[in-house]
């Protein structure tokens, strides 16, 4: 009688130690498999963190270059950091201006910027912070000298709903060719 | 039975120093350095830079025509030890147009701002005592230097 | 007896024991192997992918430079990728051997059509006609191989724009940078010698050809003395190019400034060349329209000079030169209207510094 109940016992923790090690082994793999899709989960996130560092980074100093808004009058490297005012206010032409020249440029720049909003703020000498716009060029309320009124040039206008989004800026000179004065202003990108 | 159960000790331990390893090795790797900094230290260098070149470039002066450029003020000042600029003392109005532009640009950002002829002060305003970290850029006009340093932390 | 039985009955045999382990083992490794082949898979295909759009992101870091050479991207890719440029309808598109699909590159690119590289070489320098009209990219890998071959007439001109101008150059001409290390011949028997070694090798004459040696292939320039002048702006160079595999004509087109010349001699084949040239009159057009409103408004705001008609001038200047644009992109082949874009070009950069610069009521367009 006692060894056929401690033989039952035997079998009973035979069976129990094999389960028990199965269990451990399957718990292990999957602790391990959670371990390693977490870290590279977040070493990727970091990475796309990075990327995109470098990428607004990059993408504010060319645009900040571009022939189209650049002050050409100072040739080669003088033109670097400095932004044509009047270039600003025909790239931000809107269509209902009816020019037809420049739906064309749209359909090029969003090859080009994908989706992002560049935009040229005045900082000093303050402005009212308005929308500059081709209807009030040759009014007052455009900024001569000394520089009031509208403050600011969307030039690209092209965001991504429901996006997460970076934001950068840099400081530029603004160039008023029509009476040949400089300001401080920032070129400010908002990257999708 | 006594050799069984302690080889069976040994296992539960030989698993549970694994584990203990391998979450060291998780959080060592996790706590790592973060690389995007070095972008941004650059980005940050650019900027002092990008801002000190734009207030170079300023025509802060309407009662004269045509504007004087702020880099053309400061040469004249200089060689000229003085005169006035839009009714004001140069020295004092090259100050206070740089500090307009700080204002506007980051107005918590503390700064300072010299112009330089080799170790010769000829302005200074503001000063990164106490300041960890500093970011410059630099300009040099012939034989004079103006620099504008952002005082980081 | 009995007892000798349960227990038998109750313990596993050992022999059965290590064959389940063995199965378990087996199983175990199977999926981990699996595992790791399926993991090596998933990251080839995202370098492809990553490649397509790094290499467009390392041209816009590069783009702000307004010349210089440079390695693309910066950090070589891990393994050789074989890259195919689009032309005809694909044209402006680039995509990697393999993928389904194609990523437009919105830059002037001139290179050969199809290259394997870890990592390419890169020149781009701004283009200027007579502004500044975009940066134009230059892309070759290293079994690329170009000759530029000259003859009697035209070696000092040859010479001073390949890869290793001599020393004894007086003035600094704009040449082929040191990296492509494009060299000069007067025969294409290096070249041939090179077919064994390279992907593609191109020979270029600046003069006419009737073709190349078999293997080969070639372009033959026949450009403007404008363009051998290295006191002259880049703008007054022009000419025409024509393309050969072999001895086989394949195309003919036209090139507008000094940088355009060199993107000819770069464009390993008429597709790639024609596909870009229109591209960056595209972009001309594009800077023609911006200066044109630009002036629009200089001439309601600076009354004093358009008392003379000044910025209408130039804008009318501005609108000849875009209805040329115009012919060229049609056909982009008429030697005459790319000579007049260059004398136009000239003729627009004298009035805006002289007519424009040289007075003091008006404001340069450019």
């Amino acid at each position: 009688m006692k060894s056929v109940k401690s033989c039952f016992k035997k079998a009973q923790i035979g069976m129990i130690e094999m389960i028990m090690v199965m269990i451990v082994v399957v718990v292990i793999i999957v602790i391990g498999m959670v371990f390693y899709f977490k870290f590279s989960g977040s070493s990727m996130e970091k990475t796309q963190e990075r990327i995109s560092e470098d990428k607004a980074a990059v993408i504010i100093s060319s645009v900040a270059q571009l022939p189209e808004i650049e002050c050409s009058h100072l040739k080669g490297r003088g033109a670097k950091g400095c932004v044509d005012t009047l270039k600003l206010l025909v790239l931000s032409m809107k269509d209902k201006e009816g020019n037809p020249d420049f739906v064309e440029h749209r359909r090029h720049y969003s090859d080009l910027f994908g989706y992002m909003v560049i935009s040229v703020e005045q900082l000093h000498p303050q402005t009212s912070g308005k929308e500059c716009d081709i209807s009030i060029f040759g009014l007052p309320d455009y900024p001569e000298a000394p520089p009031i009124g509208c403050g600011n040039w969307t030039i690209y206008n092209n965001p991504k709903k429901g996006a997460g989004s970076v934001f950068r800026t840099m400081p530029v000179a603004l160039y008023y060719p029509t009476n040949r004065a400089y300001t401080l202003g920032q070129l400010k990108v908002t990257i999708y | 039975m006594r050799k069984k159960s302690q080889t069976e000790i040994m296992g539960l331990l030989t698993i549970v120093v694994l584990f203990i390893f391998i979450g060291l090795i998780y959080i060592m790797l996790a706590g790592k350095a973060d690389k995007g900094s070095l972008t941004r230290d650059v980005v940050q260098s650019e900027k002092v830079q990008s801002l000190l070149s734009s207030f170079m470039q300023l025509t802060p002066c309407y009662s004269k025509v045509p504007y004087d450029q702020m880099d053309v003020i400061i040469k004249e000042c200089y060689t000229s030890s003085g005169g006035l600029v839009c009714g004001e003392p140069c020295k004092e109005f090259i100050i206070a147009e740089m500090d307009d532009v700080m204002k506007a640009y980051n107005p918590r950002q503390e700064y300072e701002f010299k112009i330089l002829k080799g170790k010769e002060e000829f302005i200074s305003k503001g000063g990164c005592t106490g300041a960890s970290e500093t970011k410059a850029g630099s300009v040099d006009l012939r034989d004079i230097t103006i620099r504008l340093t952002y005082c980081i932390k | 007896m009995l007892k000798y039985r349960l227990s038998k009955k109750a313990d596993v045999s050992p022999a059965f024991q290590y064959i389940f382990a063995l199965i378990v083992g087996a199983i175990i490794l199977i999926f981990f192997i699996k595992f790791a082949f399926k993991a090596e898979s998933t990251g080839k295909e995202v370098i492809k992918a990553e490649v397509l759009h790094s290499l467009d992101a390392s041209m816009q870091a590069f783009s702000v430079s307004v010349s210089s050479t440079d390695l693309l991207p910066s950090t070589p890719w891990p393994q050789l990728v074989d890259m195919k440029f689009g032309t005809g309808a694909n044209c402006g598109k680039f995509t990697v051997t393999g993928q389904k699909f194609l990523v437009p590159i919105p830059r002037i690119v001139f290179g050969p059509e199809q290259m394997k590289a870890r990592q390419l070489k890169a020149w781009t320098t701004s283009w200027y006609f007579p502004f500044r009209v975009t940066n134009i990219f230059y892309l070759v890998n290293d079994r690329s191989k170009y000759y530029l071959i000259f003859n009697a007439n035209n070696q000092d001109f040859v010479k001073r724009i390949s890869s290793t101008p001599p020393a004894t150059a007086v003035f600094e001409m704009d040449h082929l940078p040191r990296e492509f290390d494009v060299k000069y011949y007067d025969s294409e028997a290096d070249a041939v010698a090179k077919l064994k070694i390279n992907d593609m090798v191109k020979v270029n004459y600046f003069e006419e050809k009737n073709g190349v040696s078999n293997g080969l292939k070639g372009s033959s320039l026949v450009v403007s003395n404008y363009c051998m002048d290295e006191d002259e702006p880049g703008y007054k160079c022009s000419g025409t190019v024509t393309f050969y595999e072999g001895n086989k004509l394949t195309g003919a087109s036209t090139f507008i400034g000094r940088e355009l010349m060199f993107a000819a001699v770069m464009a390993d084949s008429i597709g790639v060349y024609q596909c870009q040239y229109g591209r960056a009159l595209d972009e001309m057009e594009r800077m023609i329209n911006v200066y044109t409103a630009k002036a629009q408004r200089l001439a309601t705001k600076r009354q004093e000079c358009e008392y003379d008609g000044k910025y209408n001038s130039i804008i009318g200047m501005l609108n000849n030169m875009k209805g040329k644009i115009q012919v060229l992109k049609t056909n982009p082949g008429d030697s005459d209207t790319a000579l007049q874009l260059s004398n136009l070009a000239d003729l627009i950069n004298e009035f805006n510094d002289n007519d424009l610069g040289g007075y003091e009521e008006c404001e340069v367009l450019f």
